[in-house]
């Protein structure tokens, strides 16, 4: 008979976390997995733990969206940030003729309408996909419950926005500045 | 559009069509079909809704959900399973029913006597000297509506025989029985041999039992269905959402969930606020009771149904109101916690207490609970309460409010949200 060793704390914690791990392997499907691989690509979620991602994982919504189709316009109440699965996706603002002034293309893994998870302000452009174009939601209203359960996924996921608008704020400044000076 | 891209949308809203008649006729017949079982799967569901919150709130590594679900279930059975039993224990038997006729009968009597002054000889008050005939009539007709059939009587004397010599608090009522009798002017000795003619009691068919069980059986198998509700809904993490949310059109997306979500919202702060209300209500009517001398029992009782009833306005301070004054009526040896509160004077302290948890409720309770949820006027409240009694029973009654909820911020969320969102 083998003599029984006792296992040091930092063993139990590591068991502990492969028996918990398992468990929650088994309990996801397919699906589910391949969304939390996915969502791991994306720069806004880099930050969470793989156990955290689950927890995004279930709260994010799977469209699928014709050529063509209006994902959102220009005005509308914004609810929720995008992120695109695949497809494309031409962000666009109407000019006063009524035709579309296509500001970018954006494609796989790339995000937007992403200042809806700050507040109910109207979108300040539409966003239409032009293929056929597979997008996961994200609602403001399953951050704020996220927020009271697990403060430390949105700590993460507010940092990351917080980490891009900065960034976007940054450019667009740049931009100003280039531009005045080209002017003068 | 393209002749292919015209054909392939006249293919998809014929599928659509067709997927959304069967699918109508299929939960229409389940259903009419399911019938017994929709009750216990709404109130499965009701609960799980209403409690979720609180499964929410208990999070830790060593709490799965499946703990959570169960301990919850277990929480909600046991309160459940005790209310019912203290209910049971607490509606009175054929004895105490028939006593408390009596009972009931004779304190009337005294009160009015004491009240007028009529008592030991005296020949009555000012008020009495002014509107005796009116009060005396007014009397008479509640005497009239509280006093035993003859057949009643006979119940009562027979149950009152199977009494033991020593148990002088029911042997009471026989004096206060005679005491009746003589006010009424009926003749005893005639009522007296009344009581010794036989009253067969009916006897139940031996079938009875197994058909009752049976009965029992099939209710449980209905009945089944709710914790199994309960549970399920509970454990839920949005999967029913999620499904639901998907069979709206990309164009309603956003809209659907926004408007869902602001339902959610407007209808869990109401009916949890109403809930705790109700509770504060029930407590502040129990203890102030109990305070002022009601009996334990009689205190909770009163408690239980004024807070519960609170939900339609005015209708829980209207039935506490009843039911205190009733009580009051009949009570004996009163052992207040306020010494200036005895028998005489119960019926003022009880109605104070009604007063106070009326005003605590509109003044506090509503404002802090209830305050930042839906504002519904009290009328459509208790129109929508009695509508829904009327139309579909007990059911009816208890999600009146909850469906009134949602209509009301269904249209008002959805009009606006059609609005903002450029489709109407």
């Amino acid at each position: 008979m083998k003599p029984i060793t006792k296992l040091t704390e930092n063993e139990k914690k590591s068991a502990l976390r492969i028996f918990w791990g398992q468990l929650r392997k088994v309990n996801r499907n397919v699906p589910e997995q391949d969304k939390i691989k996915f969502l791991k690509r994306i720069p806004f979620f880099e930050l969470l733990k793989k156990h955290q991602l689950d927890e995004v994982a279930r709260v994010v919504y799977e469209r699928e969206y014709r050529d063509g189709e209006y994902i959102f316009e220009i005005d509308q109440p914004g609810a929720a940030l995008f992120i695109i699965q695949s497809g494309e996706i031409s962000v666009e603002i109407p000019t006063p003729k009524g035709e579309a002034t296509q500001l970018a293309v954006i494609s796989k893994n790339a995000f937007f309408g992403e200042l809806a998870l700050l507040d109910e302000s109207p979108r300040s452009a539409s966003a239409r996909a032009i293929v056929p174009t597979k997008v996961l939601a994200l609602f403001r209203k399953d951050l704020d419950k996220l927020n009271s359960t697990n403060p430390d996924i949105t700590a993460n996921i507010y940092k990351s926005l917080a980490t891009i608008i900065g960034n976007r704020l940054k450019a667009t400044n740049e931009l100003i500045e280039r531009k005045i000076k080209a002017v003068a | 559009m393209s002749g292919s891209e015209r054909s392939r949308k006249t293919r998809r809203i014929v599928v659509y069509s067709m997927t959304s008649i069967f699918f109508s006729i299929l939960i229409a017949g389940i259903v009419y079909g399911l019938q017994p079982m929709i009750l216990p799967f709404i109130i499965g569901a009701f609960l799980a809704y209403l409690f979720k919150p609180l499964a929410n709130s208990f999070r830790g590594p060593a709490i799965t959900k499946y703990i959570r679900a169960g301990a919850l279930l277990f929480f909600v059975g046991s309160i459940t399973y005790w209310g019912t039993t203290f209910i049971k224990a607490s509606l009175p038997n054929e004895r105490e029913k028939l006593q408390l006729k009596v009972r009931l009968q004779y304190r009337l009597n005294e009160r009015y006597l004491s009240l007028m002054n009529l008592a030991d000889g005296g020949k009555g008050n000012f008020i009495y000297k002014t509107l005796g005939q009116e009060f005396d009539e007014l009397k008479k007709r509640v005497i009239d509506y509280v006093k035993m059939s003859d057949d009643e009587r006979k119940r009562f004397l027979i149950l009152q025989k199977e009494i033991s010599d020593s148990d002088h608090e029911n042997k009471k009522y026989y004096e206060y029985y005679l005491a009746n009798l003589k006010n009424q002017k009926v003749d005893i000795e005639k009522l007296k041999s009344l009581a010794g003619s036989a009253i067969v009691a009916i006897e139940k068919p031996a079938g009875d039992d197994i058909g009752n069980l049976a009965n029992i059986m099939r209710a449980l198998s209905h009945w089944i269905i709710l914790p199994l509700a309960f549970i399920f809904i509970l454990l839920d993490k949005g999967q029913i959402f999620h499904f639901f949310l998907r069979l709206i059109p990309n164009r309603y997306f956003e809209l659907a969930y926004t408007v869902a979500e602001k339902v959610d919202d407007a209808l869990g702060k109401y009916i949890r606020g109403t809930m705790l209300e109700c509770l504060l209500v029930g407590l502040t009517l129990f203890i102030g009771l109990f305070i002022s001398g009601v009996e334990l029992k009689m205190a909770i009782i009163i408690g239980m149904v004024g807070g519960l009833t609170n939900a339609i306005p005015f209708v829980g301070t209207f039935i506490a109101c009843i039911m205190g004054v009733f009580y009051s009526l009949i009570a004996e040896n009163v052992h207040s916690f306020l010494p200036f509160i005895n028998e005489n004077n119960l019926m003022i302290a009880v109605l104070a207490v009604v007063v106070i948890a009326h005003l605590l409720d509109n003044a506090i309770y509503q404002p802090l609970v209830v305050g930042s949820a839906v504002n519904i006027h009290p009328l459509v409240v208790i129109l929508s309460v009695f509508g829904g009694s009327l139309m579909f029973g007990f059911a009816g009654m208890i999600f009146a409010i909850p469906t009134i909820v949602i209509i009301k911020v269904v249209t008002e969320t959805l009009f606006a949200g059609l609005k903002d969102y450029r489709i109407i």
